[in-house]
C-alpha cells in the first residue's frame, strides 16, 4: 500500500524557488491541460515535493499526466499521443505495438521516501523479433530531486535470441500550450536547433531541408534539451550515449524522441538502459549537459567584439564553486586564445551568469572550448558558433560541416551467450555477406567447388545480418564481401564468430576496409592487417603481377588494377602478393580463422592484361583460402 | 370575297417566292479544306517543306476549284505560291500538296491554303512551323509524356520536342549496349530498345526532336557497374566512404530484370575531365544507338558536386569549383558537337531563387562562370521548375507573381546570356485526364491556361508541360510567331515608358513586356499586352472570360525614326465561340485521335492597326482582347 506524502505549500514554494520554476500559468484560459487533473484519478500516481505523476497502465504504460506542483502546470497536452516515457520498437513503424499495449504495474515506495512505479508488459503479437521479450520501465521519483529517473529493461524470457532498438518518445509541451517550445540537441555540426515560428506553422529556423532539422543522425552526446522560448522553462533529457544511435524531435507535433542502438539480446539475459528528465528553468539556450551539470553559452556581436555569457547549473546536486575556463579557437585561422578565467563561489540548481567579454570582432565560425571545473572534478565541451559566418563547409561544399565535432567513442557491454555451441554440419554452410559487385568475385561457384552441396545464404547488407548469436553459430564460414562496417553488435558477433571457431573471408574492394569504416570496430581486431587509412583503395601499377604464381598457376598477365592497401599484422601470413602489395593474407583469431584478400574487381584491363579476379587462379585461390577456413573450425 | 382575295394573295406570294426557292435549290459550290499539315513541325535552316492538303467534298457532284497557297512569315512577310487546280470526286476527299522549296527565313512560318472558285473564297486553311537548326530555341512544347499522337499530331500542340527521363538506361550517359529491354535505375520504368529507336524515328519524321536524361548521378545496374570500372570517379564522403548504395542482390542481376528497377546510386565526382569525356563519348554512343538530337541535364548536371575524390583530397582538389563546373559544360558539350553540331543541351535549372541556378542548392555554388558555359553557348536552353501553379500558398499560384519571376528568368538567362528559358511542369493537370464536370465547366482550363499563356508569350517563357487543351492558343502563337517572342536579337527595353503611354479600360500588365529588334533600315518595337487576370490567384477552374480589355497606345517617336505600320496579334479564341464547325477529337489509348472538324481553320488573328501621327506622337487603338495582344510597330529611319 502505497503512503503518499502530501508536502506543505510552504515546501513547494521553497523548492519551486531553488528549481526557478515559474508561478505563471500561460497556458490559454479555461485550457482543459492547464489544471491539475489528477486529484481522483484512479490511475497509479507516483509524486515527490515537485511532481506528480500519473501513469496509465492500459495505454503503453505511458505517464499521462506531467504534473509540476510549483507552478500547477501540466506538460502533458491532449490528444491521443500525449504522454512522456513512451516506448517503442525502433524498427517497427510509429505507432508500433507498444504505444497502446497493455502494461502491468506495480507501485514500490522506497525506504527513502522514493516512490517508483514499475511496468511491463510482454509482446504476444506477430513480430518474431519482439515476441515473449519481457518490456519493461521503471520510474523513479525522490524528495526533494529534480531528475526524474527512467530506466528501461528487454529481457529475453525465451530461448531464442532476441535483438531490437528502443525507441523513446516523449509527447508534451512546456508551460501549458505547444507554442514557442525549442528544441537543442549536440551533433557533429554542433547545436542543432529546431523548432516553430510562434505562429507554430512554419519551422525555424528557415533552412532548406526541414525534414533534415528534426534528425540528429550523428550525435555527439547524450542530452537532448528544449525550453519555451517566452518562458524559459525546459527541460534536460540525459541518455546513455554508449546506445544512442539518432535524437529527434517532431518540432511541428512537440515531441522529444530518441532512438537507441540495436541490441542483442540472447536467451536469458537482460538488456538495460537508464535516463533521467530533468526540468529546469532560466536557460536561454543550451550547449551542453550530463548528470553533472548543465550548461549555455550566449554569444552576440557587441561593441566591435563579442559578448558571452556563460549559464550554468548543477543538474541533480548543487556544484559549489567552479572556475570556468574558456578558449575560443577560430576555424578558418587555427588560432586559439584564451579568455579571462571566471570563479563563481556558489553554483546551485538555478542557472547562474558569467559574462565575459571578447574584445576582437568575429571575422570566422568559432569554436569555444569550455572547461568546467569544481572540487576534484572537471568537464570539457566545445560549442561551435558561426553567428554571421556560416560555415562554407569543406571545400565546394558549404552543407558539409567545416568544424565537425567529433563523436566520441562507444563503449559497450555486449550481452552474449553462456555457452558457445556450434554444430557439427554435414556440409558447408555459408553466410555471403552480399557486397555491391561480389558477383565479379564467383564465390558462390568456390563454395560449390569445395562442397558441391554446400548452403550459402545470401544477405543484402546488414540489415539482413543474424539477429541472434544461436543463428551465426549455425554457420561454418562466414564471407564479408567488400562490405562497409555494420552497426557495432553485428561488427562484435562477426568477431565472436572468428575467436569461438569460425572461418570469416573478407574481399576488398571499394565500401570496405578502411573506406567501409572498419577502422575502429571488432571488424578490424580481427583482420589479419593493419588498417592504414579510410582512402585505402589505391591505383595499382602496372606491372602488379601477382607473386608467386606457382600455387594457382596464375597467368603472368594477370592484374588487380585497384588494391586496397593495408599492413600485415604480426604473426599473420601472406600468402600472396600483387606487385608489392599484400594480396592475400591469413590469420587466426581465437578458435577461429580469418582470411583477408586486398585485391579488388575495380578497374579494366588494358589490352594484353587479364583481369585477375576473372582467372581460374582466382577461383582456385578461393577454393585453398575457403578449405584453409573451414579446417580452422574443426 | 374577302376569302378569294385572301387566296389570291397568297398564290401571289407563292409564284414571287419561287425563283428564290429555285435558286435555294440549287447546290452552291462548297468545299472544306480539312486540313492543311506541313510535313515537319520544325525544319532545318533551309530545307524544303511541303504540306498535305486534305480536301472534302460534300456534294454529290464533283467540284473543281483553284488552290492559292501563300507562305508568310514575321510580321508581313509572304510569298504566293503556284496556284493549283483541283477536281475534288463528288462526297470525297482529296490529299494533295503545296511545296514551298526553301524557306527564305527561319522562325516560325505560316502555310496559308485558300480555295477559290469563280472569284469567289470558299474556304481558307492555314496551319504553322518553325524553321531552325538551332531547334532548341524554336522549342515550343517539350513534351513529356508521350500520348499526344494521331492524324494531327504533332500540330494538335505544338509539340516539337520529346523528352522522357527513363529513356535512361543509367544516368550518367551509360548504355546498355547488350540488352533489349531494361529498367531504368532512377524511375524504375521498363523501357525497350526498339522502341526507343522506333519512337525516335517516328518523332524525326514529323520534324520533332528528341532528348535523352542525363544528371550527375549514375543509376541502375549499368550505372553501377560503370563505377566498379571506374573508382576514381565515385565521390567519397569526408570518411571516405564512397557514395555507393543500392541492394547489391538485385544490381547483380541483368538490367531486364525486374528486380533492378529504381535501383543502386552513385553519385559522381567529375573533378577528372576523362570522366567528362568518358561521358561526352558514351552521349555520342547514344546517339549513335538512339538518333537523339540532344540530352537534358537534371539534378545538378555536369556541375562538380561536394565530396572528396579517392585520394582524400575534396573533390575541387584546390581550384574553383565554379570553374570546374564551367570547364565541364564546355568540354562536354565541345565533345558531343564536335560529332554532332547541333546537338543540343537543356539543363534543369532555377527552383528555389528565381535569380540562381538550380544546382546552387545542391551545395556548390554553381555560379556565374558556369551559367555563362551552359547557357552562352547555341542551342541550349534552362528548364526552370515553376511548380504548383494550382496549388493555393505555392509561390505560383499568384498571377502577378508569375509574371515577375518569368521576367526575372527572361532578364537573367534569356537576356544576358542567349539561352531559352522554359517553364516546366506549370501545372500537374493535363489534357488526357481529368474531365470531370468541374473540368468541361472551365473548358479544360482555358481561361486559367490562356491567362498563363499570355505570360509566357511576354516574358519569352517557352513550355515544359503535359499537352493541355487549354495551352494550345499560346503554343500556336508560339509556333507562328517565335521570331518576333525568342529571337536572339529580341532585346528588352527597361524604360518603355520612355517611349510608350498606355491609357487601358482595365489593369493590363504590359511594363515587363517591351522589346526592340533591330531590322535593316530600321527597327521593330513590339509590345505584349496582358489583360489582368480577374483573381489575384491562379483558379484553374476558372469559367467566365475576364472582361474584355481596350487599350490607347501612344509611342513617342525616337528621333529620325517613322512609323510603318502597326500590327496587333492575338492568340485564337475559343473553339465553340466563333470559329465555326469545331474540331472534335478523342483520346484512345493514350492517343490523340481527330474525329472531325477541320484543324486548318484556327489560327492567330493578325490586324494592321491605323495609327494616328501627330508630330512625334502616332496613337493606335488596340482591338479588344481578353488574354492578350502582341503590338508590332515598324520603323523606319
Amino acid at each position: 500500500m502505497l503512503t503518499l506524502r502530501m508536502p506543505t505549500l510552504a515546501l513547494v514554494l521553497a523548492l519551486g524557488v531553488t528549481l526557478g520554476l515559474s508561478a505563471v500559468d500561460r497556458g490559454p484560459a479555461g485550457s482543459a491541460w492547464a489544471a491539475d487533473p489528477v486529484a481522483a484519478s484512479p490511475l497509479p500516481v507516483i509524486e515527490n515535493d515537485l511532481y506528480r505523476l500519473t501513469f496509465d497502465p492500459a495505454r503503453g504504460g505511458r505517464c499521462s499526466s506531467f504534473f509540476l506542483k510549483a507552478n500547477q502546470r501540466e506538460w502533458v497536452y491532449d490528444g491521443d499521443n500525449g504522454g512522456l516515457f513512451e516506448d517503442h520498437f525502433a524498427h517497427q513503424y510509429w505507432p508500433g505495438e507498444l504505444m497502446s499495449a497493455k502494461y502491468e504495474y506495480a507501485l514500490e515506495p522506497g525506504a527513502d521516501g522514493s516512490q517508483t512505479i514499475r511496468l511491463w508488459t510482454v509482446p504476444s503479437g506477430t513480430d518474431p523479433l519482439t515476441r515473449g521479450l519481457r518490456v519493461e520501465k521503471k520510474i523513479v521519483l525522490r524528495p526533494g530531486h529534480r531528475e526524474v529517473e527512467v530506466t528501461n529493461s528487454f529481457t529475453n524470457p525465451t530461448a531464442e535470441g532476441k535483438n531490437v532498438a528502443m525507441w523513446i518518445q516523449q509527447c508534451f509541451a512546456f508551460g501549458g500550450q505547444r507554442l514557442y517550445d525549442e528544441y537543442y540537441r549536440p551533433g557533429v555540426a554542433g547545436i542543432s536547433l529546431d523548432g516553430m515560428d510562434d505562429t507554430g506553422m512554419v519551422k525555424f529556423p528557415k533552412t532548406v531541408d526541414d525534414y533534415a532539422q528534426d534528425w540528429v543522425k550523428q550525435p555527439v552526446a547524450g542530452w537532448s534539451a528544449g525550453r519555451d522560448r517566452k518562458s524559459n522553462e525546459g527541460a534536460v533529457f540525459l541518455m546513455d550515449y554508449n546506445y544512442l544511435d539518432i535524437l529527434y524531435n517532431c518540432a511541428g507535433s512537440y515531441t522529444t524522441e530518441w532512438f537507441m542502438d540495436k541490441v542483442p539480446v540472447p536467451p536469458n539475459k537482460a538488456w538495460t538502459t537508464q535516463y533521467w528528465v530533468v526540468p529546469v528553468n532560466g536557460f536561454r539556450g543550451f550547449t551542453y549537459a550530463d548528470r553533472k551539470l548543465i550548461a549555455n553559452l550566449d554569444v552576440k556581436s557587441e561593441g566591435g567584439g563579442l559578448a558571452l555569457k556563460h549559464q550554468l547549473c548543477g543538474t541533480a546536486a548543487p556544484l559549489g564553486a567552479v572556475t570556468i575556463r574558456t578558449r575560443v579557437y577560430g576555424v578558418r585561422s587555427k588560432q586559439e586564445a584564451a579568455l579571462p578565467e571566471v570563479a563563481l563561489k556558489d553554483v546551485g540548481l538555478a542557472p547562474v551568469d558569467a559574462p565575459l567579454t571578447w574584445p576582437k570582432p568575429q571575422t570566422e565560425p568559432l569554436v569555444f572550448r569550455v572547461e568546467i571545473a569544481g572540487a576534484g572534478w572537471s568537464e570539457k565541451y566545445e560549442y561551435l558558433y558561426e553567428g554571421s559566418f556560416a560555415s562554407a563547409g569543406i571545400q565546394g561544399a558549404p552543407s558539409a560541416p567545416e568544424y565537425p565535432l567529433a563523436q566520441p567513442q562507444k563503449v559497450k557491454t555486449f550481452l552474449k551467450p553462456d555457452t558457445w555451441t556450434r554444430p557439427h554440419n554435414a556440409h558447408l554452410r555459408v553466410l555471403l555477406m552480399y557486397g555491391i559487385w561480389t558477383q565479379h568475385y564467383r564465390v558462390e561457384r568456390a563454395i560449390r567447388d569445395l562442397d558441391p552441396e554446400a548452403e550459402i545464404v545470401k544477405a543484402d547488407g546488414w540489415g539482413f545480418f543474424p539477429a541472434t548469436y544461436d543463428t551465426l553459430l549455425g554457420y561454418d564460414l562466414l564471407v564479408l564481401s567488400d562490405m562497409p562496417a555494420g552497426p557495432d553488435y553485428a561488427n562484435e558477433m562477426v568477431a565472436d564468430f572468428a575467436r569461438h571457431g569460425g572461418g570469416v573471408l573478407t574481399l576488398g574492394g571499394m565500401l570496405t576496409y578502411g573506406a567501409g569504416q572498419w577502422r575502429g570496430t571488432a571488424l578490424e581486431g580481427l583482420l589479419p592487417v593493419k588498417l592504414v587509412s579510410n582512402y585505402d583503395l589505391a591505383r595499382a601499377n602496372p606491372d602488379l603481377g601477382i607473386t608467386p604464381a606457382a600455387p594457382q598457376n596464375w597467368p603472368a598477365s594477370a592484374r588487380f588494377f585497384w588494391m586496397n592497401v593495408a599492413e600485415p599484422k604480426p604473426d599473420t601470413v601472406v600468402w600472396l602478393r600483387a606487385g608489392g602489395y599484400p594480396l592475400l593474407v591469413i590469420g587466426n583469431c581465437g578458435e577461429g580463422r580469418v582470411a583477408t584478400v586486398l585485391g579488388t574487381c575495380h578497374g579494366e584491363p588494358a589490352r594484353g592484361e587479364i583481369a585477375a579476379w576473372r582467372t581460374p587462379a582466382w577461383n582456385r585461390m578461393l577454393v585453398k583460402t575457403l578449405q584453409w577456413l573451414r579446417e580452422g573450425g574443426k | 370575297m374577302y376569302k378569294t382575295l385572301r387566296m389570291l394573295g397568297i398564290v401571289g406570294m407563292l409564284l414571287a417566292l419561287l425563283p428564290v426557292a429555285v435558286l435555294a435549290a440549287e447546290p452552291a459550290p462548297r468545299l472544306e479544306i480539312l486540313t492543311v499539315r506541313p510535313s515537319k513541325i520544325v525544319y532545318d535552316d533551309g530545307e524544303a517543306g511541303s504540306a498535305l492538303v486534305r480536301l472534302n467534298n460534300p456534294l454529290a457532284a464533283p467540284q473543281t476549284f483553284t488552290l492559292k497557297s501563300t507562305l508568310l512569315w514575321d510580321v508581313d512577310k509572304s510569298r504566293a505560291l503556284p496556284d493549283q487546280t483541283v477536281v475534288v470526286p463528288a462526297g470525297g476527299k482529296l490529299d494533295t500538296q503545296v511545296a514551298w522549296g526553301k524557306p527564305e527565313s527561319k522562325w516560325g512560318h505560316e502555310i496559308r491554303v485558300e480555295a477559290w472558285v469563280d472569284g469567289k473564297l470558299v474556304d481558307t486553311g492555314r496551319q504553322f512551323f518553325g524553321v531552325n537548326s538551332d531547334w532548341m530555341d524554336q522549342v515550343i512544347i517539350a513534351n513529356l509524356w508521350d500520348w499526344a499522337q494521331g492524324d494531327e499530331w504533332p500540330f494538335v500542340t505544338y509539340t516539337n520536342l520529346e523528352h522522357w527521363f527513363a529513356w535512361a538506361p543509367g544516368d550518367y550517359t551509360e548504355n546498355a549496349p547488350a540488352y533489349d529491354d531494361w529498367y531504368s535505375g532512377q524511375g524504375g520504368y521498363k523501357m525497350n530498345k526498339q522502341t526507343i529507336q522506333e519512337r525516335v524515328k517516328t518523332c524525326h519524321g514529323s520534324g520533332l526532336h528528341c532528348t535523352f536524361y542525363d544528371n550527375s548521378f549514375s543509376n541502375g545496374v549499368a550505372g553501377v557497374e560503370w563505377a566498379r570500372k571506374h573508382p576514381e570517379w565515385v565521390s567519397r564522403n569526408r570518411q571516405g566512404m564512397p557514395q555507393v548504395s543500392g541492394s547489391a542482390l538485385n544490381l547483380a542481376k541483368s538490367p531486364s530484370d525486374p528486380a533492378t528497377a529504381a535501383q543502386g546510386y552513385v553519385l559522381l565526382n567529375s573533378y577528372d575531365p576523362a570522366m567528362v569525356k568518358w561521358g561526352a563519348q558514351n552521349a555520342i554512343d547514344s546517339v549513335k544507338m538512339f538518333g537523339w538530337d540532344g540530352l537534358f541535364w537534371d539534378c545538378g548536371g555536369i556541375n562538380l558536386f561536394p565530396g572528396f575524390s579517392y585520394d582524400g583530397q575534396p573533390a575541387p582538389h584546390g581550384k574553383d569549383p565554379d570553374q570546374i563546373s564551367a570547364r565541364n559544360y564546355k568540354l562536354f558539350t565541345d565533345t558531343v558537337r564536335e560529332k554532332y553540331p547541333h546537338f543540343a543541351i537543356w539543363i534543369n535549372g532555377d527552383v528555389s531563387f528565381y535569380h540562381l541556378p538550380f544546382w546552387s542548392s545542391f551545395g556548390n555554388g554553381g555560379g556565374v562562370p558556369t551559367m555563362e558555359s551552359a547557357f552562352r553557348m547555341p542551342n541550349s536552353a534552362m528548364l526552370c521548375e515553376f511548380r504548383g501553379h494550382e496549388e493555393p500558398g505555392t509561390e505560383f499560384n499568384n498571377w502577378r507573381r508569375c509574371y515577375d519571376r518569368y521576367a526575372e528568368q527572361r532578364d537573367t538567362i534569356t537576356q544576358a546570356l542567349g539561352s531559352p528559358v522554359t517553364a516546366g511542369y506549370t501545372w500537374g493537370r493535363d489534357g488526357s485526364g481529368d474531365k470531370g464536370p468541374k473540368v468541361i465547366a472551365a473548358r479544360e482550363y482555358w481561361v486559367a491556361g490562356n491567362h498563363l499563356s499570355a505570360l509566357y508569350l511576354a516574358t519569352q517563357m517557352h513550355t515544359t508541360a503535359n499537352p493541355n487543351f487549354s495551352l494550345y492558343a499560346g503554343t500556336q502563337f508560339m509556333a507562328r510567331y517565335s521570331a518576333l517572342l525568342w529571337g536572339r536579337d529580341v532585346r528588352v527595353i527597361k524604360d518603355p515608358q520612355a517611349l510608350f503611354a498606355v491609357e487601358t479600360s482595365r489593369p493590363v500588365w504590359w511594363e515587363k513586356s517591351v522589346y526592340r529588334r533591330v531590322q535593316p533600315g530600321g527597327e521593330d518595337l513590339i509590345m505584349h499586352l496582358v489583360n489582368v487576370p480577374e483573381t489575384e490567384t491562379v483558379d484553374i477552374f476558372r469559367v467566365p472570360d475576364p472582361p474584355a480589355a481596350t487599350a490607347t497606345v501612344t509611342l513617342t517617336l525616337p528621333a529620325g525614326k517613322r512609323l510603318v505600320s502597326v500590327d496587333a496579334m492575338q492568340m485564337r479564341s475559343y473553339r465553340a465561340d466563333n470559329d465555326g464547325p469545331a474540331v472534335k477529337y478523342e483520346v484512345k489509348d493514350g492517343k490523340y485521335i481527330h474525329t472531325e472538324g477541320a484543324f486548318a481553320r484556327f489560327g492567330p488573328t493578325q490586324v494592321r492597326l491605323e495609327a494616328k501621327q501627330e508630330g512625334t506622337k502616332a496613337t493606335v487603338q488596340v482591338p479588344p482582347f481578353l488574354f492578350h495582344t502582341m503590338l508590332v510597330f515598324k520603323l523606319e529611319g
